[in-house]
């Protein structure tokens, strides 16, 4: 009868430890496997996060161009024509629902302008510059090297967009305006103010 | 007695020497230096710095004199309109005739001139053409500084464009030129460090650690703040076209001055860790200006 206790408490340990083994053996393997296995992403997010403009002060101002992305797709707009209607106020191009307004700077610095940029609809004919459907394989030759891209309402994804500035080289300024654009673009003393540079 | 020995064995590691954990690792780190007695910084302006922190101040960050806020006159419409044209165009070609047409404005004074000419060759530059820049010549020395100061700038600017290893020497020369020039531009104050870093000059260590802090205490004047502070470190990173990793060993004296004046900035905007990493990495460098350096940093870090 005692003996019989006895074996019995030594099956005990016996398969205590063989659990204790599997269990230490899995902790390894787990390990080993996560180890290999490819970092997830968080589950907002749909691609991966590309190059980020360095956020770094130069002494030389990027020259850059500006577009609108629209569902039909991303219209690169004419700098040739903002040129124009700054040179000639009285002569800027546009319609009731699409124009620009310049404005003459002031103060000490002869390149200092504003120039305001409403369209309702689509940009008219003579603003563009190019159309293109972005994607990673979209052609570069009219993309600039800085970018601003105002989004109208229902473009849909900015993943082309991304790809298409990642593959060209292209650095983005990504900014939502609603179902229709109106936007102040300027330059003056301001934009050189230690709160406007350093952000 | 056994008590003791246990005590003795805990306590000896640590009271000597100090050590530093790195991952799993710990190292021992080489005995603290004697301490420097003169100070090797200008420490009043270091404790004004940290008091005054990202409040404005008088240096102007502007590209242009212009920007800076020079007193350049009143303009005629047609030159605004024709500049402002210039700097919206992406076409050089179309640009430079908007800037020609703005240049033969009659009743132009000389520095508006001056200021249209250089503004030309900035916009060309900043279009990828710098032969424009290059071409700049000086202005005389009756000129406004501010004017004198661009034009050097500029020209420098040109004159490296695509050099990936300018003659760093020439450049400094260049950029204490303009300092003279206008002291209040700010980029001149950072291409001055720049091109300290790119080939650090020789001359005495105490010398050498005195006038780089100087040059870098310029350009923290500018705005005592960490966004700045690191703004600047990474337009130096690409200026230099290298970045000393704090964790590896230096290879090179021009990477220990980069690091000191790193630890340096940092301290002034109180980044400690990242003050912290660079002054290790020179503690455990064998840099010929080590003891200065650290000598330096560990006065300002002394500071209340």
């Amino acid at each position: 009868m005692e003996a019989d206790d006895t074996d019995g408490l030594g099956g005990i340990a016996v398969s205590v430890a063989f659990m204790g083994a599997v269990l230490m053996l899995f902790a390894f393997v787990t390990f080993a496997v996560l180890q290999g296995s490819e970092a997830q992403r968080s589950v907002g997010q749909a691609e991966p996060t590309l190059t980020a403009p360095p956020p770094a002060w130069s002494e030389l101002r990027t020259r850059g161009g500006f577009a609108l992305l629209s569902e039909a797709g991303l219209t690169l707009l004419d700098m040739g024509v903002w040129a124009e209607a700054l040179a000639d106020p009285a002569s800027a191009p546009g319609t009731a629902e699409a124009y620009l307004l310049p404005a003459d700077g002031r103060g000490p610095a002869p390149e200092a302008f504003s120039l305001t940029v409403v369209s309702a609809a689509g940009p008219p004919e003579r603003w563009v510059a190019a159309r293109l459907v972005p994607s990673a394989d979209a052609p570069c030759e009219s993309m600039p090297g800085l970018l601003t891209v105002w989004v109208l309402e229902g473009a849909g994804d900015l993943a082309p967009l991304i790809a298409h500035a990642q593959a060209c080289g292209t650095r983005l300024r990504i900014e939502a305006v609603g179902s229709q654009l109106r936007r102040l673009v300027r330059l003056d003393a301001r934009d050189f103010s230690a709160a406007g540079m350093f952000r | 007695m056994r008590l003791v020995l246990m005590l003795v064995l805990l306590a000896a590691p640590g009271s000597a020497q100090e050590w530093q954990r790195d991952g799993l690792l710990w190292q021992r780190l080489p005995p603290p230096d004697a301490q420097v007695e003169d100070p090797l910084v200008d420490l009043p302006r270091v404790q004004a710095q940290m008091a005054q922190g990202c409040a404005a101040t008088p240096v102007a960050f502007g590209d242009t004199a212009g920007m800076r806020g020079a007193a350049l006159g009143d303009w005629p419409r047609a030159v605004r309109r024709q500049v402002a044209a210039a700097s919206v165009t992406t076409d050089a070609a179309e640009a430079a005739e908007r800037m020609e047409a703005a240049l033969a404005t009659p009743g132009l004074s000389e520095a508006q001139q001056a200021t249209l000419e250089t503004q030309a060759a900035l916009i060309a530059l900043q279009l990828g053409d710098p032969r424009p820049a290059r071409a700049l010549p000086d202005l005389p020395t009756g000129a406004p500084g501010a004017l004198r100061a661009d034009r050097i700038f500029w020209r420098t600017m040109g004159n490296i464009h695509d050099q990936r290893r300018p003659d760093w020497s020439a450049v400094a020369a260049a950029m204490e030129a303009a300092y003279q020039a206008d002291s209040a531009a700010f980029q001149v104050r950072a291409w001055r460090l720049i091109s300290w870093l790119g080939a650090p000059p020789p001359g005495a260590c105490t010398d050498r650690v005195r006038a780089l802090g100087d040059i870098a205490l310029d350009v923290s004047e500018a705005s005592a703040c960490p966004l700045m502070i690191g703004h600047v470190s990474h337009r130096i990173d690409r200026a230099l076209t290298a970045r000393p990793d704090p964790g590896a060993p230096i290879a090179t004296e021009a990477e220990a001055w980069r690091l000191f004046t790193e630890a340096l900035l940092a301290r002034i905007v109180r980044a400690e860790r990242v003050a912290g990493a660079a002054e290790a990495s020179l503690r455990a460098s064998n840099a010929p200006c080590r003891r200065e350096m650290l000598g330096a940093l560990a006065q300002i870090g002394e500071l209340p």
